[in-house]
């Protein structure tokens, strides 16, 4: 099954959600959805298979970001580009799990999130 | 008239032999009767083969026809002296004159038959002395036989007879036959060697040799028989000798240049060789003769004094070398030139062996004694000494040189030891017997070393006693250690009474045993291994309990570990029986009277049987730690209480970072959230001024968020070093704002800075570098750098500057107005100074004041 060429956002921060999206859409790339939790997130990459999905480490409910990412990962095969806040070892080791595409740190500049989603896109 | 003086000289015999000869014991007139026939026999068969030799040789030449001629005539000339001889004795026994006719016809031609002789004999000085004697000895003889002859004429016959019966004229014409054959025997042998010249003239040499001995033998019998009868008898014996050493034994005769000319039978016997073998040869080839000394000496000695004795190493037939006495004699010529030589070997091969091995012997036997242990030593009759091995001067304490035929009374230096040793001495060389003794000699007097001697009386070849011979062993120690073994034994003696004493009550070392046990300052128990009960327990351990030690006898040692530990210490007590280790060490409680528990290192040994091997004594020593255990029981409670203290500050401080990871990952997320506040907010404005005005803002907040992300990624999570946090600031500025063309290079020494000191240094780059992208390039192409470096005072030096195009009038001239009242605020804020310089370029020197680190 293809992958379409767009981005699924992930994150439980609706103004954080609104930023990335304004940026990915100012240098043209669709953004399918967005979700604030993991279960939402796994649906909707399922729903619309984007190309990548830009995952937020902490997410409303009992699950991570790594969590959903690793089941669309398996399900979708999505790449995954995580946004993260934290530095802390433990975080940094559940994101290895399982090849992430990048890890970006908060606050993200619009020249790091525009040359990170075209090499993940390209 | 003398016959002496007249004896016959015979060159190189002479001395020894007669003289010897003069010496010797009577024998009887048989003896020299026969003597005189083997002379005559010897004579005779000289002249039966000296006439075989003229019947066979008929040589013609002269001087052999003179031979004969003087042979002839001096038998001539003996013969009419024999018949005047015989017609005497025959007109003296019958009175009949007519027997006087030979008489008359010899003394008549007697005169001229010496003349003739004269004639046909060698004209050397020998012949003519020996011609001189026969004219002599004939003249004596004819005036012997006219004085009988004329006193028988004249009536007095007894008178006449009384005088042949002397003897006297029987021993004249012996004398006249000796000169005659010796004579004879020089004439041949002087012709004889004269004519020597590789024709083999053995048989002719032998004659005149054997004519040479038989006339030199009747020589002797005639001086014998001239001396009184025992004289004659010892010439006769030597005679014998010399008969036996030159005729019949080793002789040779030869040249002056060493052809051997004659070859005794005696020399065959020693050397091998047969008479035709050697005769002709050189007897240095032919016996490979090894001189004693060089020839020349010899040739020498024998020129002078015509002999010559000494031994030789010559050579059998066989190879086997033959050391020999030799005696040689030079036999002058006429004119006194050096002639033939006789040689005599006697071979003393046997005797110079014999001599050898008793020298080896003797030597043998002085090392023997001087190696021998002990003294030995012999002493003359007197007691002199006369032989002292090493042991012995070592105890005389004297070389040999002042030992030698000195008494002991001398040699040694205690007078009574040597009166005494003497007195022992005298008693065995009279009474002759060896006797086996005690001797005290050497040390001082009152510990003189004692010597066991075996003393043996020296007898000389007579019998007699000569003398003694010592053998003397040092038994001073084993008589000492006879002595202390008496000691030893009364000791042992002593000792047992002691043991048997000591045993019948308690034993002195198990009373000193229980002393040490009971006076200990240490805890000391004995335990059965089988009961577990305490067999003895000292005080030091009972009051340690706060029992006296008759209180824990024959309690169970188990029932006194404090109750809590009973189980474990009975466990671990059985394991160190069964692991067949020697002791046991341990930090224990025990139980005390009052309950209390007592701290004691208690180190066990188990006793096992050698036999059985079964374990049979426990022996502990027990010692009173409680003190130290309490110590250190306080000392670990407070190291406890004191690490639980650091744990809990550790975690507290734990905690506090896990809560500044958490504010600064939400300042970070509401960083993000301000972010997208701003991009929609931008999205919604049309106005260029104020979207760029938008997109400064985020700029600013980016740095603020980077701060952030530095502070949590350093390990204290409150400072972060600068360099980096300044390369990914202005490389994401660069990203936003610059095109390709333009480069930024940062420069920045190592420094740690807090978030204090951090945000506004963040704040005040990101203006400053934005202003020089902004501004400085409008061509879209050129270089910013960026340096920090720090002062020795802890102040702070940032620069940025680019190479563009500067500014044209007052600073900040160009940049908006948010900007540089931000950077002049900032700069006053970090108590910096700013100077700016935009002739060439762009320049912004801030020098800033010491940052603060976060307490």
């Amino acid at each position: 099954m293809t992958l379409h060429n767009t981005v699924l956002i992930v994150d439980d921060e609706f103004m954080i959600v609104e930023g990335l999206t304004i940026q990915l859409e100012d240098i043209g790339i669709e953004v399918c959805g967005s979700a604030a939790t993991a279960s939402e997130a796994v649906s909707l990459a399922q729903q619309y298979r984007p190309r990548l999905v830009l995952m937020d480490m902490r997410l409303r409910g009992a699950e991570d970001g790594v969590d959903a990412a690793l089941v669309i990962h398996e399900t979708v095969g999505s790449k995954v580009i995580f946004i993260t806040g934290s530095k802390e070892p433990s975080t940094m080791a559940r994101i290895q799990l399982d090849h992430p595409e990048g890890v970006l740190f908060k606050p993200v500049s619009t020249a790091q999130l525009r040359s990170a989603v075209a090499l993940a896109l390209s | 008239m003398n016959v002496e003086a007249e004896a016959p000289q015979p060159a190189g015999f002479r001395p020894k032999i007669l003289t010897a000869a003069s010496r010797g014991t009577a024998v009887g007139s048989i003896v020299m009767t026969a003597a005189t026939c083997i002379a005559f026999g010897v004579l005779a068969s000289s002249a039966w083969l000296a006439r075989a030799n003229f019947d066979q040789g008929r040589r013609s030449d002269s001087s052999v026809e003179d031979v004969h001629a003087e042979q002839w005539l001096s038998e001539k000339l003996l013969s009419s002296l024999t018949d005047a001889e015989t017609g005497q004795r025959g007109f003296l026994l019958t009175g009949d004159v007519n027997y006087l006719a030979p008489y008359e016809s010899s003394q008549a031609e007697q005169s001229a038959e010496i003349a003739e002789l004269r004639k046909v004999s060698q004209a050397d000085g020998e012949t003519n002395m020996r011609l001189d004697r026969i004219e002599r000895l004939a003249a004596a003889k004819m005036s012997e036989l006219s004085e009988t002859i004329a006193l028988a004429k004249s009536g007095h016959r007894e008178a006449a007879l009384d005088i042949v019966r002397t003897n006297h004229g029987k021993e004249i014409m012996d004398a006249i036959r000796v000169q005659v054959v010796a004579l004879q025997a020089r004439g041949e042998l002087v012709r004889a060697h004269s004519r020597l010249g590789g024709r083999s003239l053995w048989p002719r040499i032998g004659v005149v040799a054997l004519g040479a001995l038989a006339s030199l033998l009747l020589a002797g019998v005639a001086l014998g028989q001239r001396r009184a009868r025992r004289a004659v008898s010892a010439s006769l014996a030597s005679l014998e000798r010399f008969t036996r050493a030159f005729g019949l034994s080793h002789g040779l005769l030869r040249t002056g240049d060493g052809i051997i000319t004659f070859w005794a039978e005696g020399m065959e016997r020693l050397y091998g060789y047969t008479t035709q073998q050697a005769v002709g040869k050189n007897y240095r080839e032919l016996l490979k003769t090894t001189f004693p000394v060089p020839l020349p000496e010899i040739e020498a000695a024998l020129a002078t004094d015509g002999e010559w004795e000494g031994e030789l190493v010559q050579r059998h037939r066989d190879g086997s070398l033959l050391e020999v006495a030799s005696h040689w004699a030079l036999h002058r010529g006429a004119s006194g030139e050096a002639g033939s030589l006789i040689e005599i070997d006697n071979d003393v091969s046997e005797a110079r062996r014999a001599q050898r091995e008793q020298e080896r012997a003797s030597w043998l036997l002085r090392t023997l004694i001087e190696a021998a242990p002990g003294v030995i030593y012999a002493k003359d009759r007197e007691g002199r000494m006369i032989l002292a091995n090493a042991g012995a001067l070592q105890l005389i304490g004297k070389p040999w040189s002042q030992v030698e035929g000195r008494t002991d009374l001398e040699n040694l230096s205690d007078r009574a030891q040597a009166e005494i040793v003497m007195a022992n001495d005298r008693r065995i060389m009279e009474g002759g017997q060896v006797e086996l003794l005690e001797e005290r000699v050497g040390g001082d007097t009152d510990n003189a070393r004692v010597w066991l001697s075996t003393k043996t009386p020296l007898r000389g070849p007579d019998g007699q006693i000569s003398g003694l011979v010592g053998v003397s062993i040092d038994i001073t120690e084993r008589e000492q250690r006879a002595a202390e073994l008496a000691v030893l034994n009364a000791r042992l003696n002593a000792s047992l009474e002691e043991q048997i004493r000591v045993q019948q009550a308690l034993t002195k070392s198990d009373l000193e045993f229980r002393t040490s046990f009971e006076a200990a300052a240490v805890g000391k128990a004995h335990f059965d291994p089988a009961s577990g009960r305490i067999i003895r327990a000292n005080a030091a351990f009972a009051h340690m309990l706060g029992y006296e030690p008759d209180e824990l006898n024959g309690r169970i040692g188990a029932d006194l570990t404090w109750p809590e530990d009973r189980e474990a210490e009975q466990a671990t007590f059985v394991r160190f029986i069964a692991s067949g280790a020697a002791s046991l060490v341990r930090e224990k409680r025990y139980e005390s009277r009052d309950g209390t528990p007592i701290w004691a290192r208690s180190s066990s040994t188990l006793i096992r049987s050698p036999a059985s091997h079964e374990p049979t004594l426990i022996i502990s020593v027990i010692e009173n730690i409680d003190e130290a255990h309490k110590g250190q029981i306080a000392l670990k409670a407070a190291k406890s209480e004191l690490e639980a203290t650091v744990e809990q500050r550790t975690a507290a401080l734990g905690q506090r970072d896990l809560l500044l990871r958490e504010v600064y990952h939400r300042v970070k997320n509401n960083l993000q959230i301000v972010d997208g506040l701003l991009l929609m907010q931008a999205r919604k404005l049309d106005d260029a001024q104020a979207k760029a005005a938008i997109s400064g803002l985020r700029g600013r907040i980016y740095a603020l968020g980077l701060v952030h992300h530095q502070l949590m990624g350093s390990s204290n999570l409150r400072t972060f070093d600068v360099s980096p946090f300044l390369h990914e600031l202005t490389a994401n500025l660069l990203d936003a704002n610059g095109s390709d063309d333009i480069k930024i290079s940062v420069r920045s020494a190592p420094l740690d800075i807090g978030l204090d000191f951090a945000i506004p240094l963040g704040l005040l780059v990101t203006e400053l570098v934005t202003n020089s992208l902004k501004h400085a390039f409008p061509g879209g192409m050129g270089s910013v750098d960026i340096s920090l470096d720090r002062r020795d005072d802890g102040t702070i030096d940032l620069v940025v500057s680019d190479d563009g195009q500067g500014y044209d009038t007052g600073p900040m001239r160009k940049t908006s107005g948010l900007g540089s009242v931000i950077i002049k605020g900032l700069v006053s804020q970090l108590e910096g100074r700013m100077t700016i310089d935009g002739q060439a370029g762009s320049r912004v020197e801030i020098h800033l004041a010491q940052p603060g680190l976060p307490s």
